[in-house]
């Protein structure tokens, strides 16, 4: 069975074949009846729900499996195709493709081979490889196309990257905005904030930010500097936002007045 | 009284220097061999070579902040290690020959009771003919006074694109056997960020070329990031990045030859190619410094002590072995010299067992697979750890080092900056754990897919400001220094 997005499974890294053994031909051969079965040139192993880089390609009437694929090379000038994918069923999307490539594989006994493809079979490769390297079409699309086509198809989120500082900070971000439409308000009409305590307020969820986010962080053994500079910045910049609203909110009754 | 003796004066041996000395206090010895006079925070050369920064700012005199913290600082480098002493010295001791230009030449025998040696990369550019500012074809970003004169080219060809003339950049690697793909990564966008800025970016032709299997791999077998949603490799990332900012790629390429104004390579498949260039800034490939090593009998021992390509060997498994059997656990986790206990190397003085990314040659054999990189914070990590595991032996709290600092077991992080802002700053963070892919507790990629996360949330220009001055703050062991991580 052929999977479809959004199904998970998709959207991982394959990894390395590291073992040529009787599994792996057997995972080709499948791969081969699938993409047989479903009238398809090409197919990816993670199509299948199999995490390993394995993509068979259809060359003169016979599937060849490429074990570890790589596009090493290309030539020619980047053209836009028009694109769809079994994977992404009803949908075409336009991406950025070069008509030439060179692929570096190894067969199913892992002796390094090359393969150079153009036109048709040079796309089908570059969205096969990309396929493997966790890389769907729409990966491919600029921000604003790809925000386009999750409103239009569905958007699942399956990297678990949340962190609660995050919430945090944004919880943080709408009280300032409220803070500054507030702010804003008050110019029209006649009401007092209360600066000094919103001023205390928000730092005091600052400072929480930068414990918590000092204390979650600790949790990994990833790159603590980094993080470090992130939670530095980030409250350097916040706190600026803090004393700017607070200062306006000071000067703002003078303004009035004037 | 027992005396530490470290080589080199660079990320990893300042690190190991001054913490060493700091939990040793006055009752013990720290000496420094290193022959240049100032320590340089080398991942701010990249703004050197853009004309961001300047040299100064990179750099600081080491003997004031030496004998502050009452490290003994010699600048000069060493030449020979005799881990058996001689028929003269009952101790192991290294020869060093003074740079310092009041004793510049003359010869000293400094005996020690521990060796750390962290003498970093020789910049091999001899490897390549014609490679290197030396040679005068190419440019380098690898030392502060390499890349002020990449800046000084990069200005002279904007200076011509503003008059209408066309530039060729070409950044990368310049062998097939590099390491740091990551610097000449941050260099291309640096100086396309610049030409941007002097408004010619119409005017230039930008390429990248490096011996990466794929565009993204980084020496590491690419590096994860969330895209859209879910983790994608660098690859795809690189990809869209490039093809964004109009910066076309050759990867898989061994640079065979640089002559002025254009290099010839071979690529993965045994083919060949030419590339010209106004520009181009070649990272060279890297191999040990050329320590000698002697036993007491004065026999030479180098090959005992040091891997082929200089690098020394340490608690790792050498034995040569097809990627298929690759484990986390040949690579090292204390550092030690597997014949001298009391010799260490850390940093990128160790030689490393294999590569990390996946090893390929081209039907002609030529090697094309990176070097394994140890960039800054493994570096700095591993140090610390080295200097901790040997304070615990000579304060007698240990009798063998007992902190690990294993690649197998250490994330990295990388933050690129794709556009500014402050709120919505598009940065991404590029990251894996273990660096190292441990194909048996994470079966596929080596990695852990949970461990894959965006630390970002501010744009990533301004982490790396931040990080400058955190470092260079450390580094001088200002107020606090000991509780900046590494
Ligand atoms: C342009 C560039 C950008 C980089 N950017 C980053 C980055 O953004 N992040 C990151 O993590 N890493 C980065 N790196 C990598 C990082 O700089 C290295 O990982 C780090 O410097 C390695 O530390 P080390 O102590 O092993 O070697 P080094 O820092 O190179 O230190 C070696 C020391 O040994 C001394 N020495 C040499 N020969 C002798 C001798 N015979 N006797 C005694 N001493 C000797 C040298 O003078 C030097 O002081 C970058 C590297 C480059 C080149």
């Amino acid at each position: 069975m052929i999977l479809k997005y959004p199904d998970p499974t998709l959207l991982q890294i394959s990894g390395y074949v590291r073992h040529f053994d009787d599994e792996l031909k057997e995972l080709v051969n499948t791969l081969i009846a699938t993409a047989k079965e479903h009238n398809l040139k090409a197919l990816a192993a993670i199509q299948i729900g199999i995490p390993k880089r394995v993509v068979v390609l259809e060359k003169g009437g016979n599937f060849i499996p490429l074990i570890n694929p790589t596009i090493f090379a290309h030539s020619g000038k980047l053209f836009l195709s028009k694109e769809r994918d079994e994977s992404l069923p009803n949908v075409e999307v336009e991406v950025k493709r070069f008509p030439i490539v060179k692929v570096m594989y190894q067969d199913l006994e892992g002796k390094e081979e090359f393969l150079k493809a153009q036109g048709e079979e040079a796309v089908l490769l570059q969205r096969k490889i990309d396929m493997v390297f966790g890389g769907m079409l729409f990966d491919k699309l600029s921000q604003k196309e790809r925000k386009k086509f999750f409103k239009e198809y569905g958007f699942i989120d399956t990297c678990p990257t949340y962190f609660v500082k995050d919430r945090i900070l944004a919880f943080l971000r709408i009280g300032l905005t409220l803070h500054a439409l507030a702010l804003l308000l008050s110019f029209f009409i006649s009401f007092s904030l209360p600066s000094l305590t919103l001023f205390l307020l928000e730092s005091f969820i600052l400072l929480f930010y930068a414990f918590y986010a000092r204390y979650e962080t600790k949790k990994y053994k990833n790159c603590t500097s980094c993080q470090n500079a992130n939670i530095i910045g980030t409250v350097g910049i916040y706190f600026a936002v803090i004393l700017g609203l607070f200062l306006l909110g000071e000067v703002s009754p003078i303004f009035e007045k004037v | 009284m027992a005396r530490i003796v470290v080589l080199g004066a660079g990320v990893s041996g300042h690190t190991a220097a001054t913490f060493a000395k700091h939990w040793l206090g006055k009752k013990h010895e720290v000496v420094v061999v290193s022959p240049n006079s100032k320590w340089n925070w080398i991942p701010s050369n990249i703004w050197v070579g853009v004309g961001q920064m300047t040299p100064d700012d990179v750099t600081f005199r080491l003997a004031p902040v030496y004998e502050k913290a009452g490290i003994d600082f010699k600048q000069a480098k060493a030449i020979s290690i005799h881990p058996e002493g001689d028929k003269e010295h009952k101790k192991p001791f290294v020869t060093i020959e003074y740079t310092d230009p009041n004793k510049v030449g003359a010869v000293e025998k400094v005996e020690y009771d521990y060796l750390i040696n962290a003498t970093g990369p020789k910049l091999n550019f001899q490897a390549t003919p014609g490679l290197g500012p030396d040679a005068g074809n190419s440019l380098s970003v690898c030392t502060y006074l390499h890349a002020a004169e990449a800046n000084h080219h990069l200005q002279n060809a904007i200076e011509r694109m503003k008059k209408g003339e066309k530039q060729k950049f070409l950044v990368g690697t310049g062998h097939g056997l590099c390491t740091c793909q990551g610097a000449a990564f941050e260099y291309i966008f640096n100086i396309e960020h610049e030409l941007n800025k002097a408004g010619v970016r119409d005017k230039a032709e930008i390429k990248w070329i490096s011996n990466e299997q794929f565009l993204g791999d980084f020496g590491v077998a690419g590096v994860h990031l969330k895209w859209g949603g879910h983790i994608v490799s660098s690859k795809v990332m690189m990809e869209s990045l490039f093809t964004e900012k109009g910066v076309d790629w050759i990867t898989g390429a061994h640079v065979k030859e640089v002559q002025k104004g254009k290099l010839q390579y071979e690529l993965l498949d045994g083919s060949e190619g030419e590339e010209d260039f106004d520009f181009a800034m070649l990272i060279p490939p890297f191999s040990g410094v050329g320590l000698k090593a002697f036993d007491k009998e004065g026999n030479d021992i180098t090959s005992k002590v040091f891997a082929p390509n200089g690098f020394m060997k340490v608690d790792a498994d050498y034995t040569q072995k097809p990627f298929e059997e690759w484990k986390a656990s040949d690579w090292p986790k204390i550092y030690q010299n597997p014949d001298y206990k009391n010799m260490y190397a850390v940093g990128i003085a160790f030689a490393p067992p294999h590569p990390i990314s996946k090893p390929a040659k081209s039907p002609n054999g030529t090697p094309i697979t990176p070097a394994p990189p140890r960039t800054g914070m493994p570096s700095a990590i591993i140090g610390k750890a080295v200097a901790r595991n040997i304070v615990e032996m000579i304060e007698g709290e240990s009798d063998r080092p007992r902190h690990t600092a294993s690649m197998a077991e250490m994330g990295a992080a990388c933050v690129a900056s794709t556009g500014k802002g402050l709120f919505d700053g598009s940065a991404v963070a590029l990251t894996v754990y273990p660096v190292v892919p441990d194909y048996e507790r994470y079966p596929g990629t080596g990695r852990d897919p949970e461990y894959t996360f965006g630390e970002v949330g501010l744009a990533a220009h301004w982490i790396k400001h931040i990080l400058h001055h955190m470092f260079m703050w450390k580094a001088k062991l200002r107020f606090g220094w000991t509780l900046i991580p590494e």
